[in-house]
């Protein structure tokens, strides 16, 4: 089984069309876990209308106080997330295609897999991923995300400890990813969020990067 | 305010598996806005320090705690106490500052694919007292 672990904000239509999609293209293998922020009216009205109305997979929503981020949201889902085998860093901005699940679970690995959004992708990490529950707990810290970043550089944190121990693997899968920043999706309010945590958070990722990703934060798997 | 790890006693925030730290270390958790301190582990060897601190300092990252003054504060006190255990117990392996989450859940659903579930009377009071009233 997979968590998938959705952080949203601000954009019900989007995550409803994720939600169908996931419905749709997943052949039950997994679990749904949204996190949405408490003023967030718009969006926990939509999931709960959508709960309502035949959705076939299991789903939670978690409503959290005041404003977290994304990383935040990532790591409460996985820290309450059932004791199933894989979680997943998913978003409200990717799109979950045919069979996904069981392509990706097939996919020889060691525990990790990076979701790629094309199949031309030749990035140096993607953007989301999944992995076991006992690899983040041996390669990863315990955790989902490294929690002292706030928006960006987690996904390459990972990748890097992954590929230094020889242990990264796209999954066959192609899951696309319609972010602003590939100019495949159109901006708003909750990219120019997230924007105005990059320079930050990049430095912190050089600065981890140097001191060798150590597991200075608490483990919760 | 002198934030070296011995000055006070406030024992009921600290616990240890550590004989020698059990006798002689405490620790200000008041002042330094600490809720708990548990150091456990071997002595000589690998310890473990658990810190849980009264305000959200995994939200913001160690070294981006709130700006706040209190929290700027804590954070400064935290260190002088790190770099005061470190210079007693030069011995010791590993020492890691690990920090909670403390965010706080408000309401969780739950979907049966015909209604809404909230999962807690707390959570449906909540549905009932912000979401229905807007």
């Amino acid at each position: 089984m997979i968590n998938v672990i959705i952080p949203t904000l601000g954009r019900p239509h989007r995550l409803i069309s994720t939600l169908q999609g996931l419905k749709e293209n997943s052949k039950g293998l997994v679990e749904v876990i949204i996190i949405a922020d408490e003023k967030d009216r718009e969006t926990i009205e939509a999931v709960c209308n959508y709960g309502s109305t035949g959705v076939t997979i299991p789903l939670e929503l978690r409503v959290l106080k005041g404003h977290p981020t994304p990383i935040e949201k990532w790591n409460h889902g996985a820290r309450n997330a059932k004791d199933v085998e894989w979680i997943m860093l998913a978003a409200d901005d990717i799109v979950f295609t045919h069979k996904w699940d069981i392509i990706s679970v097939a996919t020889p690995n060691y525990g990790f897999l990076a979701l790629r959004d094309s199949p031309t992708s030749e990035k140096h990490f993607e953007p989301h991923y999944m992995a076991t529950r006992d690899w983040l707990r041996t390669n990863n810290g315990g955790v989902l995300a490294c929690p002292h970043y706030k928006h960006w550089c987690p996904d390459v944190e990972i990748a890097d400890r992954a590929r230094a121990l020889g242990h990264y693997v796209v999954s066959e899968a192609i899951i696309p990813h319609n972010h602003v920043i590939f100019e495949t999706a159109s901006n708003d309010a909750t990219y120019e969020k997230g924007k105005a945590h990059y320079a930050e958070d990049l430095a912190l990722l050089h600065k981890r990067q140097i001191q060798g990703y150590l597991n200075d934060f608490e483990s919760y798997l | 305010m002198n934030y070296m790890l011995s000055i006070l006693l406030v024992i009921n925030c600290f616990t240890t598996n550590i004989e020698q730290f059990r006798a002689e270390e405490t620790v200000d958790c008041e002042s330094l806005l600490i809720k708990t301190l548990d150091i456990n582990g071997t002595y000589p060897g690998d310890i473990t320090v658990t810190i849980t601190y009264n305000f959200n300092l995994a939200a913001n990252g160690r070294l981006q705690i709130a700006n706040t003054p209190a929290a700027m504060e804590a954070y400064r006190g935290a260190v002088k106490a790190n770099e005061a255990f470190r210079h007693k117990y030069p011995k010791v392996a590993l020492y890691t500052i690990i920090m909670r989450d403390t965010v706080n859940e408000l309401c969780r659903f739950s979907f049966n694919g015909k209604h809404s579930l909230p999962t807690s009377a707390k959570c449906a009071a909540w549905v009932e007292n912000t979401i229905s009233n807007d």
